[in-house]
């Protein structure tokens, strides 16, 4: 409608530019396209609720009827000839209606008119023209008339006729035209009912009420004042109402018994009153009295009078008056709705009975704080006879007792269709919201009756629930004396309370046979009901009801309505609903995280929620969708009490919901939206039916939705590339990250970070940020990965993976060796070294180990993960190294780059001979050439290379040549020692390294160094003098030349001695002689092989002398002197000769007894002795002892002095054998000595007894073999010579 | 800066401090005007020179531009450390005002972008990164911008300082420039999202880079803050 209402301002605009002709045409095609009209609706309405104020009840599309004065008819005398079109123009005016085709959901005229007696049966033909559409005509079929006069009431549909007029907003002008075929007709009018959907927020709306203005209690004779009746106060609490149409329904009997037309004059309060003809040529039966007399200009909020008599003709029955008014309101500022309920109570079928009609029922009044302007009960029903009723009501389950009587006199015609609107009730303005159980009684002789309740009441906009009504047409049958079975569509908008449906059904037509007849009536599936009335075979208008007590409408639906009645004219029906709309629970049937597809709902979900917070760069989008949303509620109030989205208890700010309809929401989660900081969101994270949406007060069935957590960035360490660590190591922060981000839970709890498929260590726990330490676990191929954290304490443990973003740079954690030289091989050992697709396979810009920040390695060995095989390149010195791999830089790692200088040699040593085994000391003399020097060579720590010893000799007093660490052409080098690191010694001959030299005879001082050849490469060491000595101080000497024997003497010799004097005047030398009495000598160097020599005298003499004791007296020696140099030159003389003075010495024999032992001796015996020479120079000539005893039986006796071998002897076998044993210790000159003889118990006293050391140095011990050798004694016996 | 704030008592105090602010005002200018000067006559007198009027900490800088010879995607994963620590959280409402920040990241590539294109019909960003302080408004006075071209295979550099391209060279470039995401977030909007931590409350920035993750093949912003570089995914 507001797209037609467009197309009318662009029409006013053109036509002042004079082109009315395009525009009327464009005018037209747009009243004819339903899709402008959708179009141009879309965009007004959407405007439109821009402006709208949210309604406390669910606002949503509800369906109502709205009725409308069509026409009455007021013709006089014979009426509307047959064959004369009756035109009635009226307006309708929807403005509540939706913008749909279909949002007229039925539409019919009642039109009802008395067939005059004096014409044949005819055909009804309705139409209907709205304003600027061609008429929809209606053809009844033709029905049975006996020539009587009746009322007809017919009920074409004309649903698709305002339909496709009330498109577009605005008031119709529609032009309703009845026709009747073949007889007059008196008394006509029209109604149009129209039930259609309507936004209940439409600003400007249209209700329909009725007031009961009056019930004649008897009989109105004709030609009086009539009866006027005074309404109740027509309210209307509604603001600004306009009253659209307004008209009483006045319903009489009138007893046909005479020939003379019946005149009714109505007029509200001053009016002129109108004048209304019902033709009456009399009968059986009474006629009914149908008025509508309209009264547009009725005052509302205040009480009328109605004045109806009868002017002319005959008496008035029952004469009852309805004020129905439909009027428009401002539904914006109202804040109270009225609303007419009409509900019926109850009915029977019964022919004739006077049985009441005593009905029990519950009445529902919802809204809140009802306020009833009107309460009245209306009977139907059909009498045969004068009659006297009751109908009454009252609250509570007691039948009440009709107090007020309404009778019928009119000689005993048979009344149908006779109305009573009783106010004979006792409390029911005591009705209260909600459930209230109502009693009614409706007493008389009647047949097919039914009792109605009517209330009028204001009540709350506010109200949550509120109840409505609705009625939709059946049928209008066209055949006489048909049935039928017709389907009703009921379609009411929006959701009404289940279990609230009410409904019954209307139904009238024309019975005209002579005789008592029936009527089948009902919904499907309950068998049609039987209606039964009394006629005396006259023509009459038939209006019965059904209540469907089956509750057979449950709801929207197609339904079948059974109608029957044989005999019968045009029958038609219209279905009445009535219903209750609760407040409209909002359904959220689901919602899609478009931003992260992966936390859409599924049913029961566990893992669908959303993130939230983090910034614009983080902000997810939910569309939640379901039913029932309403209206948006505006931008500015999406965040309400009543309107509203939470998950939990928090609700989501205004600014994060960006759009609203009635079956789509749309929030965003960002919480930096100002006015919905982080804080708002507080410390919640979802759950089961967390989000909930709130509509109009009603908030839906939640679902479940979680808070996910979010990591929105990653603090790396100071300097790092972005989205990158090490692994952890506590020596340094590099493996430490923290996750900034949203909800990660106010504690660890169960929480948890992974990064690179690995569960870091948790240094700390926020909600909003974790400092993690990245695993040392992770593969070390493994360069990339996510990052994957599980809420904490407080939470649903939900995860957020942070992509495949996050680098593990390569770390270096130490060295193979920890040190090394320039050229030395190294490992660089670490993790992570391969950052790129595969390990790099030569060093370039990207990939290489950098020395010392400055220096890059050359030698490519080998690069895998962790490990990088390389040298020290020449220049590195020590410092931090680092690699790049993939141009990711490791960490710098201190590597010590030692220096190739080998150490100073150490363990300098000078040798005589090639098996190094003759040092030459310090200072000391080689007699021989050449000579070796040696010394340890080592390169600490480095490793690879060969160490060669270096040495420089010098005569003392001469500089050393070689000074600096260069090479040295007077450097005399030995062979390569070995690889370094060493030590290698020189100094054993097998490492055959020891530098040979053969100086000249003089004195040398020397200096040693170690040159270390790597790769062709020398490195010189520090030179060392040998012994660190001074140049001037001699280191060796070299003296291959003997000393000069010269000036030999033996002077003159004593009678046992002689003294032998010699030279070596050029050089100190030892002195040694070599004698004997032979003069052959065979003792070689330094008396080798002989023991002819004296002890040497190693004190370094040039005049030499010698004392030879003990010679024998009278004796010629033969002797050669001998003297050896420092160097161990031995110079050896010639043979000299000597003899010794002769002189006559005294000798003597001693002996000494050693044994006196009697017993038997059975094991080896020792005896110890001293023997005794005190003279001076004692020569002991014979030496011998003596042992005598006694075996028995023979045997051995073993005999050992001192330290001479021991003799056995053996003693023939015999009883008793005396023996003497002689045994020899020394026989000729002898020197005593301890193995053989110790003279006088002198020192050394080896052979002494060990209990009694040093008292007697000599000791026989004597061995038997048996136990039978008896000692009888033993001496010793000695003769010596000495010298007097 | 004045803040907002909705109570009349404020409203008077805000104008009484606007009448003091008209002078403090014009004197700030003369100010930086006059230290403008200095910093060009003299660049290497100092790297910036900080004058407070009111609440504003009005910074001007000497920003030493690069020397760019070779432009590296990797260059501009590691932030910047800028010359000047900005508070992420305005502390007792000192606001950091920096004259020539009119731009912000994104507002210097819109602004360079047919420059890129003039040089080369398939130019693509590599990376955005800012040379001077950054404001919490998001912009700088200083950014660098560097471009790819798989047609060239080279890089070009432009550098835009206030709202003038003062530099703009072709280098050498190890990649070709990548595609954008769709309505990718800007520079304050990062800031923001920082800001809105506890964790941050206290800590400043003094750099912005929009970068490429060549390893999740996304966009990212990293800002050197005082609790170090702190990346942030651009989806």
């Amino acid at each position: 409608m507001y797209g037609a209402r467009f197309m009318t301002m662009i029409f006013i605009l053109l036509k002042n530019t004079c082109k009315q002709l395009l525009v009327a045409v464009l005018i037209l095609l747009f009243s004819l396209s339903n899709i402008s009209a959708i179009f141009f609706g879309y965009l007004f309405s959407n405007q439109e609720n821009l402006n709208k104020t949210p309604v406390a009840h669910a606002a949503g599309v509800k369906t109502k009827t709205i009725e409308f004065f069509v026409g009455q008819n007021q013709t006089s005398g014979i009426g509307v000839p047959a064959g004369t079109n009756w035109n009635s123009v009226f307006m309708v005016d929807l403005p509540d209606a939706i913008t749909s085709p279909t949002m007229i959901k039925s539409a019919w005229i009642d039109y009802t008119f008395q067939s005059a007696l004096t014409g044949p049966p005819g055909i009804v033909t309705l139409g209907l023209t709205p304003s600027g559409f061609s008429e929809t005509v209606f053809n009844s079929a033709s029905y049975q008339s006996s020539g009587e006069n009746y009322t007809i009431q017919v009920q074409p549909d004309f649903t698709a006729a305002m339909q496709a007029a009330m498109q577009g907003p605005g008031t119709k002008s529609i032009t309703f035209r009845a026709f009747v075929a073949g007889v007059p007709r008196k008394m006509e009018n029209a109604k149009m009912f129209i039930t259609y959907d309507y936004d209940d927020t439409a600003p400007t709306q249209i209700s329909t009420i009725k007031y009961r203005i009056g019930q004649s209690p008897g009989n109105i004779a004709v030609g009086g004042t009539g009866i006027t009746f005074t309404s109740p106060t027509m309210t209307v609490t509604e603001n600004s109402p306009v009253v659209v149409s307004a008209w009483s329904e006045i319903r009489g009997q009138v007893p046909a018994t005479g020939a003379t037309d019946n005149v009714f004059a109505v007029n509200y309060d001053a009016d002129v009153s109108s004048a209304y003809y019902l033709d009456n040529v009399g009968g059986a039966e009474s006629q009914a009295m149908y008025i509508l007399h309209p009264k547009n200009s009725i005052a509302l909020n205040a009480t009328h009078t109605l004045k109806i008599a009868a002017t002319a003709g005959y008496q008035m029955n029952l004469v009852s008056a309805e004020q129905v008014i439909t009027y428009k309101f401002n539904y914006t500022n109202s804040t109270t709705l009225m609303r007419t309920a009409e509900m019926m109570l109850g009915f029977d079928g019964n022919k004739a009975s006077a049985t009441p009609l005593n009905v029990t029922d519950t009445i529902n009044i919802p809204e809140d704080t009802p306020s009833f302007k009107n309460i009245y009960l209306r009977g139907t029903a059909h009498a045969t006879a004068n009659s006297t009723f009751g109908l009454s009501a009252q609250l509570g389950g007691s039948i009440p007792p009709p107090t007020a009587n309404f009778s019928y006199t009119s000689g005993g015609e048979i009344m149908n269709n006779f109305w009573i609107l009783s106010n004979d009730i006792n409390n029911l303005g005591s009705l209260v919201q909600g459930d209230n159980q109502l009693s009614a009684s409706f007493t008389g002789t009647m047949s097919s009756r039914s009792a109605h309740l009517i209330a009028t009441y204001s009540f709350a906009k506010s109200s949550l629930t509120q109840s409505a009504s609705a009625a939709f047409w059946t049928e209008q049958q066209t055949s006489y004396g048909t049935s039928g079975t017709p389907a009703v569509t009921i379609d009411i908008a929006g959701a009404p309370d289940a279990g609230s449906l009410r409904s019954f059904t209307h139904a009238n037509s024309v019975h005209g046979v002579t005789q008592d007849r029936a009527a089948n009536i009902s919904v499907s599936p309950t068998a049609p009901y039987t209606h039964n009335w009394d006629s005396t075979g006259e023509y009459q208008w038939i209006v019965f009801f059904n209540k469907n007590s089956n509750n057979e409408i449950t709801g929207n639906g197609t339904y079948t309505v059974n109608l029957g009645s044989t005999g019968s004219n045009v029958i038609a029906a219209v279905e009445q609903i009535s219903w209750r709309y609760g407040p409209i629970i909002p359904s959220l049937t689901s919602y899609a995280n478009s931003t992260e597809a992966g936390l859409n709902y599924v049913v029961s979900c566990t893992g669908c929620g959303a993130r939230i917070g983090g910034g614009a760069g983080f902000r997810q989008t939910i569309v939640i969708t379901g039913t029932d949303f309403g209206i948006d509620p505006g931008v500015a109030n999406r965040s309400t009490a009543t309107n509203n989205i939470k998950i939990g208890t928090h609700q989501i700010a205004n600014a994060n919901v960006t759009a609203w309809n009635s079956v789509s929401i749309t929030i965003v989660t960002d919480s930096s939206v100002a006015g919905d900081t982080d804080t708002d969101w507080g410390t919640e994270f979802g759950g089961v039916g967390a989000l909930t949406v709130t509509a109009g007060g009603q908030t839906s069935t939640g679902v479940n939705f979680y808070i996910f957590p979010q990591i929105t960035s990653i603090t790396q360490p100071v300097g790092f590339p972005a989205d990158s660590a090490r692994e952890f190591d506590s020596l340094d922060t590099d493996g430490v990250i923290t996750l900034n981000g949203t909800r990660f839970g106010s504690s660890q709890g169960s929480g948890s970070v992974a990064i690179v498929g690995q569960t870091s260590v948790i240094d700390s726990w926020t909600n909003t940020a974790i400092q993690s330490e990245v695993s040392p676990a992770i593969a070390d191929t493994t360069n990339t990965g996510s990052m994957v954290m599980v809420q904490g304490t407080g939470t649903s443990n939900k995860t957020h993976t942070y992509g495949n973003t996050f680098r593990i740079l390569p770390r270096i954690t130490g060295f193979t060796p920890s040190s090394a030289s320039e050229g030395g091989g190294v490992t660089v050992n670490g993790n992570h070294f391969c950052q790129g697709v595969s390990c790099p396979v030569s060093f370039n810009a990207n990939n290489k180990v950098i020395f010392t920040n400055v220096v890059d390695a050359t030698v490519f060995t080998s690069w895998n993960a962790t490990a990088i095989v390389t040298q020290v390149p020449v220049g590195a010195i020590s410092g931090d190294v680092t690699i790049i791999s993939n141009s990711f830089i490791s960490n710098p790692f201190l590597f010590s780059v030692l220096s190739n200088t080998p150490n100073l040699p150490t363990g300098l040593e000078q040798w005589k001979d090639a098996l190094l085994t003759k040092i030459i000391s310090v200072g000391g003399t080689s007699s021989s050439t050449p000579i070796y020097l040696s010394m340890v060579v080592e390169n600490t720590g480095i490793f690879g290379g060969t160490l060669y010893p270096q040495i420089e000799y010098k005569p003392i007093g001469t500089a050393f040549s070689c000074t600096t660490a260069t090479p040295c052409v007077e450097a005399v080098e030995g062979n390569g020692a070995g690889a370094a690191p060493g030590p290698i010694d020189c100094g054993i001959s097998a490492n055959n390294c020891a530098i040979t030299i053969s100086p000249a005879d003089t004195t040398y001082h020397w200096q040693a160094r170690i040159r270390y050849n790597k790769l062709g490469v020398d490195y010189f060491g520090p030179w060392v003098s040998f012994d660190v000595n001074l140049e001037t101080e001699t280191d060796f000497k070299i003296d291959t030349t003997p000393p000069t024997i010269s000036s030999i003497s033996s002077g003159t010799p004593g009678s046992n001695s002689a003294t032998i004097t010699w030279d070596t005047s050029v050089e100190s030398s030892t002195s040694r002689i070599e004698y004997n009495t032979s003069g052959i000598f065979v003792g070689g160097y330094d008396c080798a092989a002989t023991n002819e020599c004296t002890t040497i005298n190693l004190i370094l003499l040039t005049s030499h002398s010698v004392a030879l004791p003990n010679l024998d007296s009278g004796t010629t020696y033969y002797y050669r002197v001998r003297s050896k140099d420092v160097a161990g030159n031995e110079s050896i003389s010639g043979n000299n000769i000597f003899t010794t003075s002769s002189v006559t010495q005294p000798a003597k024999t001693t002996q000494a007894s050693l044994f006196g032992e009697p017993s038997v001796i059975t094991s080896a015996t020792t005896t110890y002795f001293t023997v005794l020479a005190p003279e001076t120079g004692p020569t002991i000539k014979s030496a011998y002892i003596e042992v005598m005893g006694v075996v028995s039986g023979g045997g051995t006796i073993e005999l050992q002095a001192n330290n001479l071998g021991s003799k056995t002897f053996t003693i023939p076998a015999g009883s008793l054998t005396n023996f003497k044993l002689l045994y020899k210790i020394a026989d000729g000159s002898f020197s005593p000595s301890e193995d053989i003889l110790n003279l006088n118990d002198t020192l050394p006293c080896t052979n002494a007894n060990p209990v009694d050391p040093g008292i007697q140095c000599n000791k026989l011990t004597i061995i038997p073999s048996s136990s039978s050798v008896y000692i009888t004694s033993a001496r010793f016996i000695m003769t010596y010579g000495f010298t007097p | 800066m004045n803040v907002s704030v909705n109570t009349s008592s404020k409203d008077e105090m805000n104008k009484k401090k606007f009448k003091w602010n008209i002078p403090a005002t014009v004197f700030a200018v003369l100010f930086i005007a006059c230290t403008a000067y200095v910093i060009n006559r003299y660049p290497n007198l100092a790297q910036k020179i900080i004058v407070y009027v009111g609440h504003d900490k009005i910074i001007s800088e000497n920003i030493l531009i690069p020397n760019t010879r070779v432009i590296g995607v990797y260059d501009a994963r590691v932030p910047h450390p800028g010359v000047h620590e900005v508070p992420l959280v305005e502390n007792n409402g000192e606001h950091i005002v920096v004259p020539n920040a009119v731009l912000t990241l994104k507002g210097s590539y819109d602004f360079v972008t047919s420059e890129a294109h003039l040089w080369s019909k398939d130019a693509k960003l590599i990376f955005i990164r800012s040379l001077g302080a950054v404001t919490l408004e998001g912009k700088s006075s200083t950014w660098q911008l560097a471009f790819g071209s798989a047609l060239k295979k080279r890089g070009y550099e432009i550098i835009v300082q206030g709202d003038t391209i003062i530099s703009q060279k072709e280098v050498e470039s190890d990649a070709n420039g990548f595609n954008l995401p769709d309505n990718w977030y800007d520079s304050p909007d990062a800031l923001v999202s920082l800001a809105s931590l506890p964790q941050f409350k206290n800590a400043t920035v003094s750099g912005i880079n929009f970068y490429y993750n060549t390893d999740g093949k996304r966009w990212g912003y990293v800002m050197a803050t005082s609790h170090g570089g702190t990346s942030m995914p651009v989806k």
